[in-house]
């Protein structure tokens, strides 16, 4: 153990210094204005990544002036975080969202998650994509009841970049692609055209509805964004598991003029067991491809486009590292929110890493319901409050999250 | 007419579609004959099969080290084993998941006791476990091979508690960690109980909801408790040798009371009992019936039928195969007005029989066949995949089957492919000058395939 750890706390004094006199001012200016360009007749767009795995809060941001910080993390504690607000720092990896952070547009919710106890990867995503903890109805998501869709919605409005339609978005009637060059039905052209024919006419058979909409969908897609030859291919190897391609692929699809209202993103490599690492290292790596991909979509959309983008993921992780440099499953996390109208800085409701204020002794607890921080963010993107079976019983708390 | 479409029904639904020449066949026995010969009791040899499913060493009967290889420390329920054993037996889990869903589209497509593999594919659907839970990917063989298979076409009690003691179903819903509450300390540091201990309510939830009563089957939560409370000690010898065990130990003494009345018994005979008790129930033949209604008859079955079908239940106290026999031989099996959508696996296997075609089941066709969201043991929730069609139709979910279809035409997916038969019963395509087996997938691909 080369690091003391007095070394740990002079680290986390260092980025309180820097936290004050940083862009934690610019958070106590509350209100701002949306950073959306008046003139811009373009629906918003709401952007979901989800962080498949569990996603390490402490780490993505680091509650470097809580006087338990460097003694529970040990060796995965940070030694020089990026300047956030008082008593709370950023992951180094994160550094292209600085930027967005100083100027106001980063919104954090620690101790953000789901009340469930599961710990169980599978259970914890399905209920959150389904939007209610503990069920086992899983025909339809949280996005999907909230953006309505149905028929005649354009096939587009919502699309998840990955290789299978997240729950989230079930129920739509959308799609999931990795590849805009490879969406489509692979086929020779005399065969696709009988297809096509087989799928046309005015029947109501469900069967032909959805495959006349998908026929459509790929041929809208093809005069809108052009023939397979013309298109590139070496630009999304990795969409659907790396956030960088996936957000390059969304940006494709968007600039292409494919009215896209919602985009489902996910990356998967949250699960640190063993060797996360610390300012580099294996959990640097996927917060630094967190970090790319929201950079380029901001550059891409802003004063262009109003968007919102949320982060989030299935559980926290134990606030101790294991015996392998990991941490293994547990409770709270962080969710980020980015965009338009977000008042910046840190919300919820932060009660210390004190043994009496972990949950079950080990985790992060969760102050902060996942689907009251969805419920604002909805609502911003909407305009209105989302429909109320978005969050099945659920009473969402306000959060102060826009204004 | 009526026959007819009874016939052609009975390969189309209660096997995974019919084979060049098989709707000949069944004509030729009669659908009566034809069912009972499917039916047999005893289990039937299919040697071609077996042959077959030899590429499958996982299915093999074998010590579990051999099986997963790998050895733990820690021999006990509550002993963590180290972190890089635990790594290696949830890789060996996962492959041993793909090989057991690849044997069991090699079932599909060329077992010869076509309703045989039908009904092994709605019990373990019934009795769902996720093959991705902890270590229960590498308990599947057993599962299958001792639980499941010795069952699916006999008595439901004996499935039931069968399934009951599976290690599979005692992992997945955790009921192996499930113990009285307040343990003395040296019952936990003998038996090795991580924790304080104390009940855990999900399995015998999903046992009333799932697998016997129904949700609306009149049970409280007080009644959950209770039977939670009797499968206290349920468990397994150890992680290095999950095989059933029960200790009266763990096992919660106390009395228990089920609908108002006295659990009697006490110790393993107490879960049996109840197990027996909810298998003669009649909301659970009520349950069974109308899913065998719904799977084989239409999404929403008649109710006349399932009255019909449950009283066949309780009349041969739960015999599967009267049950099933019930079913499929009904006035409203081959009523024409009730139509049913294949699923993904049902639409595959088709595809392969109907064309006379191959499949090895190797660990390509395992994947192409994942992304449409239907695998044996991959339904993330207990409930097993849902039965109506408006779960498996969207966009989406057609576009994934047309590529379906043009990938086993077009030669795509290495040791499955279509044979060299049109299939038949498919009369509305479009000329077109596309290659023949691009018509073979036009077929496939085609509204009136997705439909039996």
């Amino acid at each position: 153990m080369g690091l003391t750890r007095r070394r740990f706390l002079r680290a986390g004094s260092v980025t309180l210094l820097c936290a004050c006199t940083g862009p934690a001012r610019s958070f106590s200016e509350g209100l701002r204005p949306a950073a959306v360009s008046s003139g811009d007749d373009k629906a918003p767009l709401l952007v979901v990544m989800f962080l498949r795995g569990g996603a390490d809060g402490l780490h993505l941001v680091p509650p470097t002036g809580d006087p338990g910080y460097a003694a529970l993390r040990g060796a995965l504690a940070l030694p020089s975080p990026l300047p956030f607000v008082t008593g709370f720092g950023l992951h180094p990896a994160l550094e292209p969202l600085l930027p967005i952070a100083v100027r106001g547009d980063l919104a954090v919710v620690h101790a953000a998650g789901s009340p469930h106890s599961t710990r169980s990867h599978f259970e914890a995503q399905d209920f959150m994509e389904a939007g209610e903890p503990g069920t086992r109805h899983l025909h339809d998501g949280w996005l999907a009841r909230a953006l309505g869709g149905g028929a005649d919605a354009d096939p587009f409005a919502s699309l998840a970049i990955a290789s299978q339609l997240p729950l989230s978005l079930r129920g739509t009637g959308s799609f999931a692609l990795t590849d805009v060059a490879d969406f489509g039905v692979s086929a020779g052209t005399e065969a696709r055209a009988a297809l096509a024919q087989l799928y046309a006419g005015p029947s109501r058979d469900p069967v032909v509805v959805a495959g006349r909409r998908a026929l459509g969908a790929v041929a809208d897609l093809e005069a809108r964004v052009g023939s397979r030859s013309r298109r590139g291919r070496a630009r999304s190897r990795g969409a659907g598991e790396r956030l960088v391609q996936s957000a390059d692929q969304l940006l494709a699809v968007e600039g292409a003029g494919l009215p896209v209202h919602a985009a489902c993103l996910e990356s998967g490599g949250w699960d640190t067991h063993a060797n996360q690492g610390g300012e580099t290292g294996q959990m640097a790596r996927w917060i630094a491809d967190l970090a790319e991909a929201v950079a380029r979509l901001d550059a891409g959309l802003r004063g262009r486009r109003e968007y919102r983008l949320v982060v989030m993921t299935e559980f926290g992780r134990t606030v101790r590292p294991n015996g392998s440099g990991g941490t293994d499953h547990g409770h709270g996390s962080v969710m980020l929110v980015v965009g338009a109208g977000v008042r910046g800085g840190l919300h919820g409701d932060w009660r210390g890493l004190d043994a009496s204020a972990l949950y079950e002794g080990r985790d992060l607890p969760v102050t902060t319901d996942w689907r009251s921080v969805l419920s604002e963010v909805l609502t911003a993107h909407l305009g209105r409050r989302p429909p109320a079976d978005t969050f099945p019983g659920h009473e969402p708390r306000s959060l102060g999250l826009f204004g | 007419m009526e026959l007819r479409l009874r016939e052609r029904r009975l390969l189309e639904r209660a096997t995974f579609g019919p084979r060049p020449g098989g709707l000949e066949a069944l004509r030729e026995a009669g659908a009566e004959a034809w069912v009972a010969d499917q039916l047999r009791r005893t289990n039937p040899r299919d040697v071609a099969l077996e042959e077959r499913l030899t590429a499958f060493p996982a299915l093999a009967p074998q010590p579990w080290e051999r099986l997963v290889g790998v050895e733990m420390d820690s021999a006990t329920m509550g002993g963590r084993p180290d972190r890089e054993a635990r790594k290696q037996l949830s890789r060996r889990a996962r492959e041993i998941s793909v090989e057991i869903t690849g044997a069991r589209l090699v079932r599909a497509v060329h077992g010869r006791f076509g309703m045989r593999e039908v009904m092994l594919d709605f019990w373990s659907n019934h009795f769902s476990v996720f093959g991705r839970k902890n270590q229960v990917g590498a308990l599947l063989p057993h599962y299958e091979r001792e639980v499941l298979q010795p069952h699916v076409l006999g008595r439901f009690e004996d499935l039931l508690l069968a399934v009951a003691r599976s290690p599979a179903m005692l992992v997945y819903l955790d009921n192996w960690t499930s113990t009285a509450p307040r343990l003395s300390r040296r019952v936990r540091r003998r038996a090795q109980v991580r924790g304080r201990g104390g009940i855990n309510e999900n399995y015998a939830r999903e046992l009333l909801e799932l697998h016997t009563l129904g949700v609306d089957g009149g049970y409280t939560q007080d009644d959950v408790v209770a039977v939670a409370r009797v499968f206290t000690g349920w468990t397994l010898e150890s992680r290095n040798d999950p095989v059933f065990r029960f200790r009266a130990a763990l096992h919660d003494p106390g009395e228990k009371r089920l609908w108002g009345r006295r659990v009697g018994g006490e110790g393993i005979e107490q879960g049996e009992a109840v197990l027996r008790a909810l298998a003669r129930h009649p909301a659970t033949a009520h349950h069974i019936s109308r899913k065998l209604a719904a799977r084989f008859v239409a999404d929403e079955p008649p109710p006349g039928l399932v009255r019909r079908v449950a009283r066949r239940f309780l009349e041969t106290e739960g015999d599967l195969g009267e049950v099933v026999a019930a079913v499929v031989l009904s006035p409203e099996f081959a009523a024409p007005q009730h139509r049913k959508l294949r699923t993904p696996v049902r639409l595959a296997a088709a595809a392969l029989r109907a064309t006379d075609g191959e499949t090895d089941g190797s660990r390509r066709v395992v994947r192409a066949l994942g992304r449409l969201g239907e695998l044996p043991y991959a339904s993330r929730t207990p409930a097993g995949f849902p039965e109506p069609s408006p779960y498996w139709v969207d966009p989406g979910a057609l576009l994934e089957r047309m590529n379906l279809a043009f990938a086993l035409a077009g030669g795509r997916l290495r040791g499955t492919r279509l044979g060299p038969v049109f299939p038949a019963g498919v009369t509305a395509l479009p000329e077109t000058r596309a290659r023949f087996s691009e018509v073979q997938a036009l077929a496939i691909a085609s509204p009136e395939f997705q439909w039996v």
